[in-house]
């Protein structure tokens, strides 16, 4: 039983079932804001930079790229795992937050998992694109050839990876449409209402003929718990199987048992830092303030501030263990080459902006200043980007055999390639702002009544 | 004569008493139309679901499906010998794990369409305006009434709170 009283009103405002279904659906019936438009353009030419860095790329080959005999991975896999890791907060919302019954996560779960599907499609181009000859990927899959038969390796944590990500692609993009349909059948009777034919047929066909029959929202209810149920071991995997990439290598900093879960925490920390960015500029520029409340946001912060502990801890082990075990080559990558040497401010980079920045959340003042929390959200998107880099690119480019060591800087083709699947992810969510209703009304009209305190019960 | 007879709530917690007082006179709901799940009324309507059996069946079926595939490809048409580690090995684990999920993801979510008859291009059935927005309506379906109990029925549905009762004639 939630009470009010004591954890607060989740939807302010006082509001009725049908001030609900006004207020979700009108960014879908009304034209965009100005800035829309505006925000449309720059993410079209930054898509753009990317589809001739990814014209570059497959028509010359890797060359184009940075990387060298030692640094055989650089931006390309640091964008991918950090992509991936902003791809996982749209699912921990969603689904652990569901399986765990928090009623706060109807404001934010659409958001999520839009973010999601965005960031997981924009981290999948970059193994496509590593590939070198695009054109061979679907040699990948496997099925009975004629070239051999030669199978994929069932044993490669990279093999895993094509798995794990494309099902998770998959499963999150289903759970995602299918807590849509319900709010696309209550914009089709709004547009059918108001004679819009257009919009009655394009929102008609995407709500497959919900008619919210008790005997349907009953099985819903069961196919939510299913794919939820199924999705939040799956979020755990994909990025244990994305650490596995690193770990099962012998790379000095890389061949740790501890990647699995400190890649998963640190990819819930990433996507919960996302999910709060994108929160912040819905509730500002939409005026969603009394669904996306400061409680909501102060939820988030109190989330973020453990997961830093986390993180933290993580990083310390790390140090600790390279010094305790007595491996010179780990002793080195460690104190030589991330606390001192050549990359000494990208680690610091990521240290401060994970471990120390989000300690700030622990005062309730910064937790309450919005402003404050978005800088904060953006420190810490940046402080993951950084993690990724030290990981990829100090271990890589000093290995066991000094003549091997290599410097890595990225090309401006690298960097356009990024450039261009944040263009993509930008492009992806702004669509969402315009399309569809950026709340589950269905799910949080559930919810309503429970959650608020009635004027008789306020005295 | 059969009557589709219709009572139109707009708070949830009335419409499970009233289900339960028509049901004690004999009256069987056919439906209610919520814009969101209402579980006293998923309850008052006796309503129940093998759906979860289905599902386990499916991530069994999935399992099966699975390891028959990797064992046949990687064990026994073309072994590839990878450093001499052995073909048939304790890392299948992943795959299976990634494949149960995808599966019966995939196979859940078939079922649920398949059985609820919805898709691209099916048409939603309209019983009164209102349903997905702030409506909750109360469905009595071809009901053989005569006069006398279609009046108990309307004054049931009306003194248990309904704003609105319609009723329609069908022809049989």
């Amino acid at each position: 039983m939630y009470d009010a009283k004591v954890r607060g009103i989740l939807i302010e405002g006082n509001k009725d079932y049908h001030q609900i279904s006004d207020e979700v659906s009108k960014p879908v019936e009304s034209a965009p804001p100005k800035w829309w438009y505006v925000a449309m353009g720059i993410a079209t030419l930054m898509l753009l930079a990317g589809v001739w860095a990814g014209y570059v790329t497959i028509s010359q080959g890797i060359g184009t790229w940075g990387l060298n005999n030692s640094v055989a991975w650089g931006w390309g896999i640091i964008n991918f795992v950090w992509w991936i890791g902003i791809g996982h907060a749209g699912t921990a919302f969603s689904i652990f937050l569901l399986i765990l019954r928090q009623k706060w996560r109807t404001s934010i779960n659409r958001a999520a998992e839009a973010m999601t599907v965005f960031a997981v499609l924009a981290a999948g181009l970059f193994p496509m694109i590593h590939m070198g000859r695009i054109w061979f990927a679907f040699y990948i899959m496997p099925y009975p050839n004629t070239r051999g038969p030669l199978w994929v390796n069932f044993n490669s944590p990279l093999f895993w990876d094509v798995v794990a990500i494309s099902t998770y692609l998959m499963a999150s993009a289903t759970f995602w449409y299918v807590g849509m349909i319900p709010d696309f059948a209550t914009i089709r009777d709004r547009a059918k209402k108001t004679g819009n034919k257009i919009r009655e047929a394009i929102y008609g066909a995407l709500a497959f003929g919900w008619d919210g029959s008790t005997k349907t929202w009953l099985r819903f209810e069961h196919l939510a718990m299913i794919l939820g149920g199924l999705t939040a071991p799956l979020v755990i995997s994909v990025h244990s199987i994305v650490a596995m990439d690193f770990a099962t290598s012998i790379m000095p900093g890389w061949h740790t048992t501890i990647f699995p879960p400190y890649f998963v925490i640190g990819a819930i920390f990433s996507g919960f830092a996302m999910v709060l960015t994108l929160m912040i500029i819905i509730r500002k520029f939409y005026h969603f303030e009394e669904y996306v409340t400061k409680g909501h946001l102060d939820a988030i912060g109190r989330i973020l501030t453990f997961i830093s502990l986390i993180m933290g801890t993580a990083y310390l082990t790390e140090i600790f263990i390279a010094w305790y075990s007595g491996s010179e080559y780990e002793f080195f990558t460690f104190f030589k080459n991330r606390i001192t040497g050549d990359y000494y401010w990208a680690f610091y980079a990521m240290f401060i902006s994970n471990a120390i920045v989000p300690q700030l959340f622990w005062f309730k003042k910064v937790r309450n200043n919005i402003t404050m929390v978005f800088i904060m959200s953006i420190i810490i998107n940046i402080g993951m980007w950084f993690e990724r880099y030290v990981i990829v690119v100090t271990s890589l480019s000093k290995d066991y055999l000094p003549s091997a060591w290599a410097d890595y800087s990225p090309t401006i083709v690298e960097i356009s390639l990024y450039i261009g699947t944040l263009g993509l992810f930008i492009l992806g969510v702004l669509a969402f702002f315009k399309y569809i209703p950026m709340f589950a009304a269905s799910e949080i009209k559930g919810i309503l009544k429970p959650t608020t305190i009635k004027e008789e019960q306020k005295n | 004569m059969q009557k589709n007879i219709i009572g139109i709530y707009t708070d949830e917690s009335l419409v499970a008493p009233a289900i339960e007082k028509l049901e004690s006179e004999g009256v069987k709901v056919t439906d209610v139309y919520t814009p969101f799940p209402v579980f006293e009324i998923i309850h008052a309507l006796k309503l129940k679901s093998r759906f979860p059996y289905f599902a386990f069946g499916f991530g069994l079926t999935g399992f099966l499906l699975t390891f028959w595939f990797l064992y046949w490809s990687f064990v026994q048409s073309y072994p590839l010998n990878f450093g001499g580690k052995p073909s048939f090995s304790l890392s299948f684990v992943i795959i299976l794990f990634v494949m149960v999920i995808n599966i019966t993801v995939i196979s859940s979510l078939i079922a649920f369409f398949v059985r609820e008859k919805k898709g691209p291009g099916t048409k939603a059935k309209e019983v009164a305006e209102g349903v997905n927005d702030d409506k909750f309506v109360l469905l009595i379906e071809n009901a053989k009434l005569d006069e006398e109990k279609t009046a108990k029925v309307s004054e049931i549905l009306k003194t248990s709170g309904a704003v609105d009762v319609i009723e329609k004639e069908v022809e049989a």
